[in-house]
Order: structure tokens, then sequence, then C-alpha cells
């Protein structure tokens, strides 16, 4: 069923040869379609990602100037820099926690709602329109907009629990390390379970509706059609979606930063707030390349695995 | 299996080609950029009949900042016909990324307003244009010296125009006080004696203080080491030697104050470890739920417009014993022209033109900054109100919390270092004296000892 | 039936309104701030209902900002993003999905690789490529640069959908005499249309909202989308909510409404299309 993740493990036809490079050659005079239409994607990739990148990687290697430039080759010294660091075990457990509680929680919490949405009801269109919201609206802001809704005496949320009485007291959400680590998560899931819900409502929508019938025939059970049929027909969009997801949630800036700044004393950081304090804080540029670079080591190594698991898991 | 691990070698073998020419790239492009830069003869004679370009960036104080600033901008394009000035606003919080951008992009506007902090962190690299040579002697003399004196740097140039001055002062609620019979918070003992009886939250808290590394960092800070310091002591937090006084008992006894007014008085905030000054500590106060706040010389325009009723009164930070003289501080921001310009001397007419006696008297009435220039000071349309009065008094031993010369790595050391420190303190997580003792060692390690 | 029924709206009454509730909550706020004062703003405790409700804030943030002009710019990129992916992502993921070439998976890897870097950094380098190109303000570099960052997501979800469509059913057509692309188009296209609409929807938000590149290289106002204009309201020593609030309502139940317009017609049409 997770059909590129099986191609990506082993792709007969390409395993078959030694040099990649020879053989794209050869296969380029052979079969030459493919490669035409990859071509605007590479033209776009060559123009405007590849030296961005490129320069990242340099610059984990380099020493560099207070506005980011590579000065010197500077071998692995951003990297014992960055072992030296006092918050980096940190970091790197709360990073580790952020991204896979806020990715789980929201493949959790956005399935139900697309298989509730993908229903008829009146005021299905609504529904709809309203479960996009979050994701229309410019992050930066609706993440302020809830660190207002968190103060304890000017937000919202203090407010809704006083008025009905579930607690008297003014909790200030964003100063307690742990509190504030749970809400900065909470508003990573809301921003994220417009778009898993709409890939859900995009994965339903492809099932073909007949292969529903024979079982109702049979006299399967609404539990039994949602986990025989639905959900295998939804495995191989929930692999893509989950693994982009992972990666996108490591790289995951614009909600951390408005809310707390990593405060209190970096318990709310990940390593991509964290980056940004060591890279335009504390001007050290290189370290901030280094982290990216260790965490992109990691997202290979994890995605490679990834795909290997499920593999071996299909048997 | 097999086919797995030729797959992984073909991997790896196509990730290090793609790698090893991408290198080749990535470093032929900035050394290209950067020799460009190096090799270009300075104000280069701009084509015959055609108009200099120059790109003057202000980093916003309010919402008025872009329209207050494009009137100038069109008074000087329509004063001459030699430069086609052009303006670009920048939020604050943006600023300072946008410029690191742009310098390392090889792209820089040709002036800008940044804080002095900024200003050290580029000065240190050589990326900002020394104005001694452009700008005349006549010209300067209109300044504050100490103003001047404010962004000269170790090499004795000066680097900068200062742009905002924007002195601290203590706010606290006038009506209340008199209502309880309280003295001004002008000493500790005040500031206690008020807190106790003033804080009753949620309804009222009693003293205002945060260390969430937002804002101008570590104010609160300085301010309790403006208290143990006074006015006529030695306001540095360096040894001359350049080591850092974090460790000495004064700071410690700083740091403690802090801690005391949340752990022991438990008159404060409780969110002093997230609140930032302007997004929620001010708010706090224009609704009228805290009682003493220090803040800067905006907050009366502010408060003008947020809480006009709210009743009000002013001192300076508070001293540790009754009988010192206070001290206050200011953290500047400076007009400078960036070094990658190819117009030095037109960038030069357009800041002679901001900063003549018309455009920085209007400056400090829209703002309510503190003005720099002598005369605007004394003129009797811009000093009209105690409070204006109040601040002007102020500015003349403010001491400037940047410091000449400043030490290049004051915002890594202090603000990601220190201020951690003292948050974790306050809350209790370690002792005032491991806070500075901690920094001391290790802000002497980041710069050399 | 009866069951399914009764299941179905339990669920929407215990999980389905909580949900959407949650998720709009902060659109509560805003539109409840967007009705008040600066005064009122800053009140405690917090009013839902304003005391002195205004509708001035609706006026007053077209003339602060040139919004009209931020809406044009954030469709311009959102609409330019959407026509990008497109015509860069759907030939790439046919191409993957239907063909086995050498080459094949590390290109599946390596977009994933382009998702790997924080974009905070990776702007660093950005930035001197469109300085380089002299590309500074203008609309088609931002559209451009985001696509190229999101082409990577949209290929791999499409490559899953063409790769779920039997190759014989376009073997039929080219039987019949299309070509390879015109089965492609006239087939697989149609047939793949819920994940064609999820890949566009993807792309119009991404483009819609799309921040730190327009920051970046745009500073010109009149060119900036509504995502990097709105941070106006945010003046050094204070945010002024009430004009914060209701440009970014307006921002937001704008995007809404095109995309449920756009939405409806797109699944009509496609619909109409494969059931052909």
């Amino acid at each position: 069923m997770t059909a590129i993740a099986e191609e990506i493990v082993s792709d007969p036809a390409l395993s078959a040869r030694g040099n990649i490079w020879r053989s794209i050659a050869r296969e380029l005079k052979e079969n030459h379609f493919p490669y035409l239409l990859l071509i605007p994607s590479i033209l776009c990739f060559i123009a405007l990602v590849i030296y961005p990148l490129a320069s990242t990687i340099i610059g984990a290697f380099s020493k560099t100037d207070t506005v980011g430039r590579a000065v010197e080759f500077g071998a692995l010294l951003n990297f014992r820099e960055l072992v030296r660091d006092r918050y980096i075990l940190n970091i790197t457990i709360q990073t580790a926690i952020f991204v896979f509680g806020s990715v789980a929680l929201t493949v959790v919490l956005s399935l139900p709602l697309a298989l509730i949405l993908n229903q008829r009801f009146p005021g299905a269109a609504l529904a709809r329109a309203l479960l996009l919201m979050p994701w229309a609206a410019p992050l930066a802001i609706s993440a302020m907009t809830w660190r207002w809704i968190f103060h304890d005496q000017l937000g919202a949320l203090n407010y809704v629990l006083n008025t009905l009485n579930i607690t008297q007291a003014r909790i200030a959400w964003l100063s307690d390390p742990v509190l504030a680590f749970i809400c900065v998560i909470f508003v990573e899931v809301w921003s994220s379970i417009p778009f898993m819900t709409i890939m859900f409502l995009a994965g339903l929508q492809s099932i073909p509706p007949h292969i529903y019938d024979a079982a109702k025939m049979d006299g399967a059970n609404a539990w039994h059609e949602f986990w025989d049929m639905t959900l295998p027909q939804l495995k191989r969009i929930t692999t893509i979606v989950t693994l982009l997801s992972i990666i996108w949630a490591f790289r995951s800036f614009n909600v951390i930063w408005p809310m707390t700044q990593g405060n209190p004393f970096f318990r709310t950081d990940n390593s991509v707030t964290y980056l940004y304090k060591l890279a335009f804080r504390s001007l050290s540029f290189g370290e901030g390349y280094a982290l990216a670079f260790a965490t992109f080591v990691f997202l290979l190594i994890f995605s490679v695995v990834y795909t290997r698991v499920l593999r071996s898991e299909e048997g | 299996m097999k086919a797995q691990k030729m797959n992984r070698r073909e991997m790896l073998r196509l990730m290090a080609l793609t790698g090893a020419g991408l290198a080749t790239a990535a470093y032929v492009a900035p050394v290209a950029a950067s020799q460009s830069h190096t090799f270009e003869a300075p104000n280069v004679a701009p084509p015959s009949a055609e108009k200099v370009s120059l790109r003057l960036m202000v980093m916003d104080y309010d919402e008025n900042m872009k329209p207050d600033t494009q009137a100038v901008v069109d008074a000087f394009n329509a004063s001459q016909d030699e430069i086609e000035l052009k303006l670009e606003v920048v939020s604050w919080g943006q600023g300072h990324d946008i410029l690191v951008t742009q310098i390392s992009g090889g792209h820089p506007p040709d002036l800008c307003n940044v804080s002095a902090q900024w200003l050290g962190e580029w000065d240190a690299i050589g990326e900002v244009l020394p104005l001694d040579d452009l700008l005349s002697k006549e010209f300067l003399a209109n300044f504050q010296p100490s103003s001047i004196k404010a962004f000269t740097n170790k090499k004795g140039q000066l680097v900068g125009m200062p742009y905002f001055l924007d002195p601290r002062a203590m706010f606290y609620r006038k009506d209340l006080f008199d209502a309880k019979g309280l003295n001004p918070p002008e000493t500790w003992d005040d500031v206690i004696a008020a807190g106790k009886a003033l804080h009753n939250p949620p309804d009222m808290i009693g003293y205002g203080q945060t260390f969430s590394a937002k804002s101008d960092a570590l104010d609160y800070w300085w301010y309790a080491w403006f208290g143990v310091i006074g006015g006529d002591g030695n306001l540095s937090i360096w040894k001359e030697d350049g080591r850092s006084r974090l460790a000495e008992p004064e700071a410690i006894e700083a740091t403690q104050w802090c801690v005391d007014l949340t752990q022991k008085y438990k008159i404060t905030n409780e969110d002093y470890t997230t609140a930032g000054r302007d997004e929620e500590l001010q708010p706090l106060f224009y609704a009228g739920k805290l009682s003493m706040l220090i803040t800067g010389c905006w907050f009366p325009t502010l408060l003008k417009k947020n809480a006009p009723d709210l009743v009000y009164g002013l001192t300076m930070p508070p001293v540790k014993k009754a009988g010192m003289k206070p001290a206050t501080g200011f953290w500047p921001d400076a007009m400078i022209i960036f070094k990658q310009t190819k117009y030095p001397k037109h960038a030069a007419k357009v800041l002679e033109f901001l900063f003549n006696k018309e455009n920085r008297l209007a400056f400090a009435k829209q703002r309510g900054v503190i003005p720099e220039r002598i005369d605007v000071g004394m003129d009797p349309e811009y000093a009209v109100s105690d409070i204006e009065k109040f601040f002007v008094k102020s500015l003349e031993t403010a001491h400037n919390v940047y410091e000449t010369p400043w030490p290049e790595t004051y915002y890594q050391t202090l603000q990601l270092g220190f201020e951690v420190e003292v948050a974790r303190a306050v809350a209790g997580e370690i002792t005032a004296e491991e806070a500075c003792k901690t920094s001391a060692a290790m802000i002497d390690a980041a710069n050399g000892f | 039936m009866q069951r399914i029924q009764w299941f179905k709206w339990l669920s929407l009454v215990l999980y389905g309104i909580p949900m959407l509730l949650i998720l709009v909550f902060p659109f509560i706020v805003m539109v409840s701030t967007s009705f008040k004062t600066l005064e009122e703003v800053s009140q405690i405790p917090p009013t839902f209902i304003p005391r002195n409700a205004t509708l001035e804030n609706y006026r007053e943030v077209w003339n602060i900002i040139p919004l009209a002009a931020h809406f044009r710019n954030s469709f311009l990129l959102g609409v330019g993003e959407t026509f990008l992916i497109m015509v860069l992502g759907v030939p790439a993921a046919y191409a993957l999905a239907r063909f086995r070439f050498a080459g094949r998976q590390p290109y599946l890897i390596f977009l994933l690789v382009t998702q790997m870097f924080p974009a905070i950094v990776v702007v660093l380098g950005v930035f001197r490529v469109v300085v380089a190109l002299g590309l500074l303000n203008n609309l088609a570099v931002v559209a451009a640069t985001a696509a190229s960052f999101s082409l990577a997501f949209c290929i791999w979800l499409l490559v899953g959908y063409f790769s779920a469509i039997p190759p014989e059913i376009e073997e039929a057509a080219m039987m019949d005499g299309d070509s390879r692309l015109g089965a492609m188009i006239k087939m697989t296209l149609p047939l793949s249309w819920p994940g064609l609409v999820a890949v566009g929807v993807f792309a119009f938000m991404d483009g819609w909202n799309e921040f730190l590149f327009s920051l970046t290289f745009i500073s010109n106002e009149e060119m900036m989308p509504l995502t990097v204009g709105l941070f106006r309201f945010i003046s050094r020593f204070q945010i002024q909510w009430h004009h914060l609030m209701t440009g970014s309502l307006l921002a937001t139940v704008v995007a809404v409404a095109l995309f449920m317009t756009v939405q409806d017609k797109l699944t009509r049409g496609m619909l109409a299309i494969s059931e052909k």
C-alpha cells in the first residue's frame, strides 16, 4: 500500500546498475520522456534552492562573521562549540517532545474530524470554512493572539474559565515551564489540524465508493468498515503527510517565537528557535548553521529509516 | 539486502558529487560579492544628469512613523535635485534580521536608524561608515556632547547620529499613593511599603518587572543596579581592564533586590519570566492594575492614548537608601550610514537634513522623545509640560547602557547569558550570587580572559 | 442504518462542534477586539461584547496601511504559487509515479532534503541569489521561491495519488490513439482530482501565508502581502491590537471565502470530468 515508501527502498530498475550517472546518461538516450517531465522542477531547484542549502552546509564547517558570512574554513569548530553548549541537551529533548508530540496529536485529532466532515449534514460547508480559518490566518499573528489569550490578567482564557466557574484562579499559563510547553504544543497542533484534516478529507474522497458495497452485503458494521477498509485506504496518504509533518515540525518557528521566545529560561525552545537565538541573537552563525546541519543529518537518517520500517512492516 | 546496500552507496555518491559541485559554487559567489565591494571606489560619480538614488530605512516607533518620515523625505526630495531619497519602513522586531540579511547579501540600505547595540555589532566588522570627515564641526556643535560621545567608537570615530534617546523613570499611581498616604517610590523602602499596601492580585499588582529577553534586554536589572550604585557612583558594568563587574557585591545586591521583590516581599506580577514590558506590563498599567512600573519617556504619549484618565506620578528609579542621588539610563538608537553605500557624501547630505532643527523638533514632539539637539531642547515649542522638563533634565546625567567603548559581545553575553541567570534567580531556581558569578565567568571567558 | 445515523450525530455534537469551537476561538477574540476602541482593548477583565462597539477600526485600517494593495499581493502570491506548483509539480510527479528510471529514488530523497533546513538560515542564501539576479521587490520571485520550497510536498503527495491509478487505464486510452500526454491529461488527472485539489489548496494557502521571503525581498510597501503589511500595527512600544485584529480577521475571512468558492467550482468541475 505504501507505494512510495516501498519503491524508495528497492527499485529494481535502479539497483541493477552500478554507476548512477552512467545509467542516467544511458537512460537519457533510450528513455528520455520522464527526464523531460522533471526538467522544469530541476531548473527551479538549481536557480533558487541549491545554493542556499549548500551555503548553509558550508557555513556549518566555517568560521562566520556577525552577519552570517563564512569567513574561513573552521572544520568541526562549530560542532565542538555546540556540544559544549549548556542548554543543548535540554533543547534536543524538548525538540523531540515538541515534534513527535505535536505531530502525533495532530494526526489523532484530525482523522476523526475528517471522518465527521466527510459526511453530509446541514451546515457542512460552514464547518469546513471554520476548519480552514486557523490555516488562512497569518500564523505569526495568530500565535501572538494566543499569547494574549493565555495572559493571566489580560487574556480571554482565564476570563472564560472564571466565568464558567471552572477555576477562580488567574493562571499565568506561559510562565510555568511545563504549562508553557504544553501551551506551545497546543497551539502548534491547533495550527496544523486544518492542513492535516484537509489532507485526510482528500484521502477519503479518493476512496472508490464501490469497495464499501461488498462489505455492506456481508453485513459488516461501521467499525469494521472503518478499520478494514477506510483506514488501509488512507495509509498511503497518512505516511506521506506524517513524514512531511515531522520534517516541518522540526523547522517550526512561528508558533514558539511569537508566543514565548523560548521563555522561561529556554524551557520552551525547540531546535529552530534556539538556532535563531544562537545565530541572530548571539551572532554565532556558525553554531546555528551547525545545529541546522545536525538536524538535517538526523532528518535524512530518519526519513530513510521511516520508509524502511514501513517496508518491513508490509512484510 | 543486496539491493539496499547498492542504494545507500549510490545515494552517498550522488550526495558527495552534488555537494562538491555546490561547495565550489557557494564559495565562489560570496567571495565575488565581497571583492566587488572592497574594490569599489568610494563615492563613484553618478551618471551625469541622473539623480542619485538612496535608500533610507527606518524602524517604526509607532503607527505614525511612516507618514511622519515620508513627509520629511518628500521635503528633502523637493529641496534639491541631486538625490532621490526612498523610504522603507520596517517593524522593530524584524529590523535586526532584515539588516543582517541585507548586509550579508551585499545590499544594505544607505541610511538606517538602529539600536546602539546593533551599531556595535556592525561597527566591529567594519560595516558602518565613520562620519567625522563627512559632517562639519559647526553642525556637530549643535548636539549634546554626551549624545555625540555615546556613538563614538573605540577608535574615536563618530559612527552614528543620536536619533532616539529614551531615559527611563518610575511611573506610579499617584491617586492610590495619595489615598493611602504613601511616599512616592523614591527609595527601596518606599517601594516595599507601597507594594505591601497596594499589592492585591488580581485586582492590583504592586510592582512590575520582567526578565524575558524581550524589549530592551535586562532593563529591570539595570534599574536595580542604578539604585545600588546611585548617581554619584560608577555605573559602568565593566572594570578598567575590560572584565565584567557582575561578580562584585553591588551586582549581587542588585540581583538580590529583583529576587526579593518577587520572592520575599511578593509584590510583583507573576509572569516575570515571560512578560514583555511593551506587550504586557504597559497594558497592565493602562488597565489600572499596576501601581508601579519603570519604563521610558515614550510612555506618557502612550498613556494619553490608551488611558487618558489615569492619574500618575513620575520619579527617578528608586535608590537603595534615602539620601543617595538617583540615577537613570538610556538605551539609545542612532542613525547610521552603511559602509557599503556607493555615495557617502550624498548620504551625509541626507543626514544633515534629517538632523536639522525643524525636523528634530517635529520628531521629538511626535515621538515624545528627548531631543539631542541643544537648540531643540531649549525651544519654547518643545519643553512645555513638566513631564518633558523632567526627562530633559534626567538626560543630563543618564547612563548610556551600551557604553563607550562598548564590548562587542554585549548582546551575546548579557542578553542570552546573564538575563536567563537573573530570571532563574528571580524564579527561585538558583541564588542571586550563583547567577552573578556564573555570568561573570561566562562573560569574561567570552571576552578572552 | 439507524445506528449509523445516530452515531454520526453523536460524534458531531461530542467531537466535531467542540473541536471547531477551539479552532475558531482566537477568531472570536479577534472579532470582539475588532469592534473595540484602543482604550477598551487593555481592560481587565477583558470584555467579550464590547461596551462601546465601534466600526471605526474597519474604516481606519484601510487608511493606515495600503490594505487593498496587500490583499491584491497576497492573492497574486497565492494564485502564482498554485500555478507554479501545478506546472512544475504535476509533470514531475507523473514521471516519478509512472516510470522507473535511474535517478528516481535520489530525486525523491532530494525533494525531502529541500524541506530539512530551517527557512530562517536558508533565507540568507536565497537573498544573495535574488540580489545577484537583481530581482528584489518582485512578487513573481517571491512566488517562485516559495513554490520551489513547497514543491517537495506537492510532488510527493501527487506521486501517491498518481501511482494509485492503474496504468492500464492510460494504456487503454493510448490504444484508442491518444498520445502519452493526452492519456495522462484525459485519464489520470481527472481520476486523481482529490489530490490535485488538495495540492492546489495547499499551494494557495502557502502563497497566501508566505511571510519570510516577502519580508526579505520586498521593501516597497505597496508590494507587500498581508502577512508582512499587518506588522505595521506592531510598533516598537505597543501592539495596536484593535487594528491588528481587524486586519488579520479580514485577511482570514477573505481567504476562506475565496477558498470556498473556488473549491466548490473546482470540485464540481472535476467531478463532471471524472464522471464522463
